[in-house]
């Protein structure tokens, strides 16, 4: 009889160690989605991939930011911001304690490491539909392409991360221009390769008119970009060929039509995720000044003088791309490319990749091969749309030297504003120091060649004991 | 066992004998030889020599078996409760007499023939010492008692002879008269005896005490007071009685699932009751225990009303997670995490106190717990102590009401020297000569944009309002001997000292029913609570904004509108139009049902349910937009907006439990076995309505033309342990304390649920042996404790072992985006806290000094933090365990003197201080983790890594720091040292006069401790005002408006250097009550049975070097309000 109370006791005991195990065993919150539960299904596969698309467009008005302070760091625009974050770009006067606001490093790995979770989701997945399957994993190739490219040329030598393994980044240290470059390429090979022909709508599948979804001409437009930067020009022309023929879907747009959703020379447009109170783009709320320029975050800059002396009289993009704001005998001159001020019906995206950029691309490479005629030819399309004399009329024998400067210039006036190109085509052609040491006393800094670089933010130096500081940084 | 009447009889024990001489110290062989020589004299006497010695022998061995059996009783039965209650009609006196041996282990020695004798008892007392109780069942018994050495002995009355009768019946009169308390609360239940006449004193404190002589002392006595003795007459005399000072064995301490008393208690555990607690005019009952716990430390985060308070016990356990203890309010787990949404900000002052929605004057008290002994058995949940809130009960007797209203106001205690406008130019003009520069387009302030004559003290216009505070309170109680009641309401409002007019207003109620069956065996207490906090503030903390350039515009233009200034001017008094409005609904309810199944068998549940609601409301109408900003909207009324969310906590625990008491050998053990199951479920809603057509409709966020839901949390906690407590208590002497544990909690991965908790507590009450009673008589009290055990902490965000996604608030072609919640780590467990603690407690010359001192020491292993990883891994940190060790030791010290005590006056004294030491001891590979320039090794966790300071280079102007590495660059990584910033030691100091009616408590609360200095937290020159301090310091290098100029790297170093860590200690007044009891002849006034008038102050002065504004929330350079000096008047009475 003992043995059997004693039997009953452990019974029962276990049975209430049991039930107290499953008590704490809980069910995952209703407001979340567990990581494989997101891979298992289309609809959820590709929200995790287009939530991406969201966030470079939300996060910190990004595409506003981003332009304005590359813009502020260069010579394209002057402050009137008392913000601590915008006084320091404007002055080349960054620091290592404090990151950037916002802080770019940041997000650019955060947006790297969701293209990566998206590759891999889908890369392991078995219930994906093998074409969504196919698109999403070509599109998180691409992202990260985007990302890489530009950290590595605002930042230098930063770590290369193709995983999405903790261990493994954590410890991550400096790659060289080369990896990062190669893998940069790499990635657009594969996406160029993959992605749809067309755009995609939110199926993934199905052809849509918007052009918000990178396509196979997006990879290439980029790849265009990124070989231009690692000086295969040969590689670089050939990309940008591939996108400049299909001409079937991409045409330079009048001037007043470029920044359009239904722009015929948008390669790669992002929308406002809706809802929105802004509603068309960042960029045209934040730079267009009805009033005098504030101090605050928004509406704080006007475009510099060297810009506008940058212009050739005429100008169309100069009379259309720039507007003024006149307070007594005070005129602000603003970036007007976007034109919509928070209309709720939407007409414009805000713009990373265009057709212009791939005709300036393949005249420089093609300048830099020693093909000058295509490179003139490729230019006087970007001027003739500008209303301005074509080089091949004024200047056919210019040199190759002198047609490299006219297409920097060309990049200046044509691409001001957009995603920081005058701040990256300074130092990636070397005239950076040249121009910085004229226009950084002018605007109350003091430049040193040091300062082409970002500093990496500190906190990353002393949580990542493997990654070094850009020089001149403490 | 009982000592069997019919045993005596057998023996042949028919008269009642003389008492034998019992020595103080007895041994059971004393006591068999006491007991044969009584017998052989009880022979002797009735019986004469015809009895054998076999008889006799016989009859002694008889005996001798009940002896030892009563005297194994009686000495256990020093271990049996001081009190007994008990409530009988009409029962056979044997019964009643039974219970009370059951209830003290007092037993008794009578003749069981005189039983025949013996009336029914009707008798009822509750928590009554033996002596009341024999006194009100004897009062009418022919019986006649001697109490000696826990033994009863029962005598007959002696008939008086005829004359006695007579000249006792002449002289006799009935003495009546009512027994108060020191606040002239009647005292039920109090012992009136005289000439072994005895009787108690009804529920409204009254007695008569008939046939007693005129003229012959009456002594009047209750429990945990002073006795009194008067001489009987004729006429109603109010006798008022004066509480015992710190009866150490009559303080319960309350250690959770279990009690124990202050002289028993193994552990740590502080107390504070609602007599000192209701001397702070405070919404928040933590900030009224700041100065009064050693080793707790209290730092107030914001003067505005109702923010979230830091409590740190012992120190920071975890590096990362969860330091805030466990708050118990009547069993049931509370909150203590603000229920703000990220997603919304919050307005001035920051998050929240969710410890704000209790009513302090509900509290009847709060009792810390430190170390393992006392916490162990909450296991995971008392990691880093616990924090036990007592509601107030009713008491039986006659239904009585307390109110107490006060009124006051509150001003900071402490203001900043800043520059006035010419300093402030001539500062700035200084900075531009320095760079070589001229103002620029965006140097409002001197570049004629704004006029340079204007000046405003921005102190005074912000934060220089008084904030006014209303508070009444008011409850009901009372009850009868089986049910007690009580019932209480209030209302408070507070205001700001931010300009505009803002008040935060608190109402609240709470009922408490205790119920206990007639046989005592049920038993069932209820408590309920309702609080209702809406809080009305700015936007802002509007002290962020005392900075400002003195000559900034006019806060109004001349249309009375908000003076923007074309743009150039961020208008600080914005947040005063931006309705911020939160409003918390807290419900705490507990029911604790008991049974006792079979004497010392107890069967009990407690079940509770706490709910714990947050609104949160911000509305942006469009007068309070910088038009500025307005521009890039298509329509205007985009500029108006409606944050708001809804975030509700909710908690229930259900806890069974059942304790068994039982003598053994010569002590007693206390078993207890309980269980746990808990769940907290969070659940929010954050969302954001824009454009609404006027300012008016904008609460409503069905007018938005867009609304946008920001962001939805839903979480589940659940927790389930099974604990037990085994003690052994042996002769009062000595004590031993079991505690264990088995916890599991959702908030680990699967495999990882459960840990395994226990901890060893013991105490030697050395004062109650022989050699210090005899040789050290000054020595009242003495105990040394110590105790040794583990306990965990999951306190960590839930379920960060999974690997999530969470939905974007908008939409990108068409569909909403996913994006990963966070980086995941299915393989952490639990966080481990070892401790130890010795201790020692003296009460000296009867008790008139009281002295604790403890030492403690705790080491938190297998820590879990947020491991910070470089963003580079996408985010900035994974959940983990990290084999760090952190230790916490320290001593305590707690002194509490009688100064001088008479009549009419006495002064005490009560001090506390605490000395923590904080230290990482051990952190395997440390130069290779993201701590490596975060902490150090062997140092304290509060230390920060800073650049050291070397002075100012003569040649250059620049600070100069020290190269560390000697690589001759200052540099992040190589070059910074760890710095310590923290407390040395904190307490406070409280002192207590009383004059007659008067009462005058002073407590001083100390810090010592370093801080970040604000003095140079923003570069002297650039657009803000500084303290005029910076005009005469020689150590500065010149001023600056430069981002990008020489000044500016060094100014960011210097910012980062040892030179901002200074002296930061302070000494604040923290409260001062002054209060004049009504005198006692006002309680012949037919209503009034008590009461006050006082004033109360909270923060009086401050006592410091500290240059900033407020030492105690310190804030480096983010100035925010500090805690308010308040001055308040009331009244309380009782009727």
């Amino acid at each position: 009889m003992k043995t059997i109370y004693a039997y009953m006791l452990i019974i029962s005991c276990s049975l209430f160690l049991e039930s107290c195990k499953k008590f704490v065993e809980i069910d995952p919150p209703t407001t979340q989605l567990v990581t494989v539960k997101v891979f298992d299904n289309n609809e959820s596969a590709i929200a995790a991939l287009t939530g991406i698309y969201s966030r470079m467009n939300n996060d910190s008005t990004l595409p506003y930011t981003f332009s304005l302070q590359t813009g502020l760091e260069a010579d394209e625009l002057k402050n009137y911001s008392t913000s601590t974050s915008m006084v320091q770009m404007y002055k080349n006067a960054l620091n290592a304690i404090e990151a950037t606001t916002p802080n770019y490093w940041k997000l650019g790995y955060n947006y790297i490491y969701q293209a990566n979770a998206v590759w891999e989701g889908c890369n392991t997945s078995t219930q994906l539909s093998p074409a969504v399957k196919k698109q999403l994993m070509a599109e998180a190739l691409f992202i990260r392409a985007y990302w890489t490219f530009y950290l590595t040329n605002l930042f230098g030598n930063v770590p290369l991360v193709t995983t999405t393994d903790y261990t493994i980044n954590s410890k991550a240290s400096n790659a060289s221009k080369d990896q990062l470059y190669n893998q940069m390429i790499a990635d657009l090979v594969k996406a160029e390769a993959d992605l749809n022909v067309n755009y995609v709508d939110g199926t993934s599948v199905a052809t849509t008119t918007d052009r918000i979804r990178p396509n196979q001409y997006a990879a290439a437009a980029l790849l265009a970009r990124v070989y231009l930067y690692a000086g295969n020009y040969a590689a670089a022309e050939q990309e940008a060929t591939k996108v400049i023929n299909y001409v079937s879907l991409y045409k330079i747009a009048s001037i007043n039509n470029v920044f359009l959703k239904t722009s015929s020379e948008a390669i790669w447009q992002i929308m406002m995720p809706m809802p929105s109170s802004i509603g068309n783009t960042y960029e045209g709320a934040y730079f267009n000044l009805g009033k005098v320029p504030a101090s605050g975050l928004t509406n704080n800059a006007t475009v510099s003088t060297q810009l506008l002396n940058a212009f050739e009289p005429g100008d169309l993009r100069k009379i259309n791309w720039i507007s003024s704001f006149t307070s007594g005998t005070q005129v602000y001159y603003f970036p007007y490319k976007y034109k919509e001020k928070g209309s709720s019906t939407i007409t414009e995206y805000t713009t990373p990749l265009r057709l212009s950029e791939q005709y300036l691309i393949r005249a420089e490479a093609r300048a830099q091969q020693g093909t000058l005629s295509g490179a003139i030819g490729d230019t006087d399309v970007i001027r003739n749309r500008a209303g301005l004399t074509l080089i091949k009329d004024t200047n056919p024998n210019i040199n190759k030297a002198d047609l490299l400067t006219v297409i920097l210039r060309e990049r200046q006036v044509e691409l001001f504003t957009e995603y920081g190109h005058r701040w990256l085509d300074l130092k990636r052609t070397g005239n950076v120091d040249a121009v910085m040491m004229q226009v950084c006393p002018l605007k109350g800094g003091t430049w040193s060649s040091y300062k082409q670089l970002w500093p990496i933010p500190q906190t990353e130096l002393q949580n990542d004991v493997n990654l070094s500081q850009n020089t001149g940084y403490n | 066992m009982v000592a069997h009447p019919g045993y005596q009889s057998q023996c042949c024990i028919n008269k009642s004998s003389n008492q034998p001489i019992l020595t103080n110290q007895l041994t059971t062989k004393d006591m068999n030889n006491i007991f044969i020589e009584r017998v052989r004299l009880w022979l002797k006497k009735s019986a004469g020599p015809t009895f054998s010695p076999q008889i006799i022998k016989y009859c002694v061995a008889m005996k001798l078996f009940i002896v030892v059996l009563i005297l194994s009783l009686n000495v256990s039965a020093s271990v049996y409760s001081q009190k007994i209650s008990l409530s009988y009609k009409n029962a056979p006196l044997r019964e009643v007499l039974q219970s009370i041996r059951k209830q003290s282990g007092y037993n008794f020695l009578f003749n069981s023939s005189m039983l025949t004798i013996a009336k029914p008892v009707t008798v009822t007392v509750n928590e009554a010492n033996i002596e009341e109780t024999l006194n009100a069942i004897f009062m009418d018994q022919p019986f006649t008692y001697k109490l000696e050495n826990k033994i009863i002995t029962i005598r007959k009355k002696e008939e008086p002879g005829l004359f006695e009768k007579v000249k006792s019946f002449l002289k006799s009169i009935t003495f009546s008269g009512k027994v108060v308390d020191e606040e002239g609360a009647p005292l039920p239940g109090a012992t009136v005896k005289a000439n072994g006449k005895a009787t108690l004193t009804n529920s409204k404190g009254e007695f008569s005490l008939s046939g007693v002589e005129e003229g012959t002392d009456v002594v009047i006595s209750f429990i945990g007071y002073l006795p009194v003795t008067v001489k009987a007459s004729r006429t109603y005399m109010n006798i008022r009685l004066e509480r015992k000072a710190g009866d150490l064995n009559e303080v319960v301490i309350n250690k959770g699932y279990y009690t124990t008393t202050k002289e028993l208690n193994t552990g740590n555990v502080s107390t504070v009751s609602a007599v000192d607690l209701e001397k702070n005019p405070v919404s928040d009952p933590l900030l009224a225990l700041e100065g009064r716990v050693p080793g707790l430390f209290i730092q107030q985060t914001s003067g505005a009303p109702g923010r979230s308070v830091t409590v740190r016990l012992r120190g920071q356990n975890s590096i990362a997670n969860g330091n805030d203890p466990l708050y118990i309010i009547d069993g049931v787990p509370f909150n203590s995490n603000p229920l703000n949404m990220t997603s919304l900000s919050t307005g001035a002052g920051g998050n929240t106190s969710p410890l704000n929605d209790l009513n302090l004057n509900d509290i009847e008290r709060i009792e810390v717990l430190k170390d393992a002994d006392a916490t162990a058995i909450y296991g995971s949940r008392g990691a880093n102590g616990v924090i036990l809130i007592t509601t107030k009960k009713g008491r039986s007797g006659q239904s009585k009401i307390d109110v107490n209203i006060y009124t006051g106001g509150g001003k900071p205690d402490r203001k900043l020297d800043l520059l006035n406008t010419p300093e402030y130019l001539a500062m700035r003009q200084k900075a531009f000569d320095n760079d070589k520069a001229t103002p620029a387009s965006y140097d409002y302030d001197v570049n004629g944009t704004w006029d340079k004559n204007r000046y405003t003290d921005w102190q005074k216009v912000l934060i220089g309002g008084t904030a006014k505070v209303t508070d009444v309170q008011a409850a009901l109680s009372g009850g009868n001997e089986l049910t007690q009641f009580r019932l209480s309401g209030g209302y408070r409002s507070e205001g700001t000292v931010f300009a505009g007019d803002q008040k935060s207003t608190k109402g609240n109620g709470q009922v408490t029913i205790t119920h206990t069956s007639e046989n005592k065996k049920f038993q069932a207490v209820f408590s309920g609570g309702y609080i209702a906090n809406l809080y009305r503030l700015p936007s802002v903390d509007l002290a962020n904004n005392i900075l400002l350039p003195p000559n900034a515009p006019a806060l109004y233009d001349a249309n009375g509108n908000l003076n923007w200034a074309n743009g150039t001017f961020v208008n600080p008094l914005a947040a005063t139009l931006q309705t911020y409005k939160e409003t918390t609904n807290n419900l705490i309810s507990n029911l604790a049902l008991s049974y006792q199944i079979i004497p010392g068998l107890q069967l009990k549940s407690s079940f509770g349910y706490n709910r714990n609601e947050l609104n949160q409301l911000r509305l942006i109408p469009l007068t309070s937009v910088n038009p500025a900003t307005l521009i890039y909207y298509s329509d205007p009324t985009l500029g108006r907006e409606n944050d708001q969310s809804n975030s509700i906590t909710s908690t229930w625990i259900i806890e069974p439990q059942v304790s068994y008491n039982k003598n053994i050998w010569r002590g007693k053990l206390d078993v207890l076995v309980g269980s746990t199951f808990q769940e907290n479920a969070q659940k929010g809603l954050s969302q954001t309505g824009i454009g609404f057509s006027n300012d008016a409709l904008i609460e409503n966020l069905l007018g938005a033309s867009i609304a946008v839901i920001n962001q939805t949390t839903n979480s589940q906690y659940r927790y389930n342990a099974l604990y037990s407590r085994i003690s052994y208590n042996l002769e009062d002497k000595y004590i031993l304390n079991l505690t264990g544990r088995r916890d599991g909690s959702s908030r680990f991965g699967p495999g990882k649920q459960f840990g395994n908790f226990g901890a060893i507590g013991a105490a030697w009450l050395f004062g109650k042996e022989n050699f210090i009673t005899q040789n050290l008589p000054f020595i009242s009290f003495g105990k040394l404790r110590a105790s040794i055990g583990s306990t965990g902490n999951d306190k960590l965000p839930d379920y960060q072992y999974l690997s999530t996604y969470s939905s974007y608030s908008t939409s990108y072609q068409g569909t909403n985006g996913l994006y990963p919640t966070q980086l995941t780590n299915p393989y952490y467990g639990w966080e481990k806290v070892n401790k130890i603690e010795a201790g020692i407690e003296l009460g000296l010359l009867k008790d008139r000094i009281n002295l604790n001192v403890s030492w403690y020491r705790n080491r938190t292993s297998n820590q879990l933090v947020g491991y910070s990883l470089p963003t580079v891994t996408g985010f900035d940190k994974i959940q983990a365990n990290l084999p760090a060790v952190v230790q916490n030791k320290g001593i305590e010290i707690d002194l509490t003197t009688i100064n001088f005590k008479n009549k009419n006056f006495s002064w005490e004294s009560s001090f506390n201080i605490a000395v923590p030491r904080n230290k990482l001891v051990s952190f395997p590979n440390i130069l290779a983790s993201s701590y490596a320039t975060k902490y150090a090794i062997g140092q304290s966790l509060f230390v920060n890594y800073l650049y050291q300071y070397t002075g100012i280079n003569s040649s250059t102007g620049l600070y100069t720091f020290q190269d560390q590495n000697g690589d001759g660059n200052i540099t992040f990584q190589k070059d910074r040292i760890p710095i310590f910033a923290g407390q040395d030691f904190y307490g406070g100091l409280n002192n207590t006069f009383k004059y007659k009616s008067w009462q005058l408590d002073v407590l001083l609360s100390f810090t010592k401790q370093t801080g970040r200095n604000f003095l140079f937290s923003v570069m002297p020159g650039i657009m803000s005002n500084q303290p005029k301090g910076i005009l005469t310091a020689n150590n500065l290098q010149p001023f600056s408006q430069n981002y990008g100029g020489a000044f500016y790297p060094t100014n960011s170093l210097f910012n980062s250097s040892d030179a901002t860590i200074t002296d930061a200690s302070f000494i604040r007044c923290k409260n001062v009550s002054l209060a004049w009891s009504f005198p006692h002849k006002w309680q012949q006034i037919r209503f009034i049975k008590g009461g006050k008038i006082y004033m109360q102050c909270q923060n009086l002065f401050t006592i410091t070097g500290y240059k900033g504004l407020d030492p105690e929330t310190l804030g480096g350079g983010f100035v925010t309000l500090p805690p308010l000096r308040m001055v308040t008047a009331g009244v309380q009475f009782s009727l």
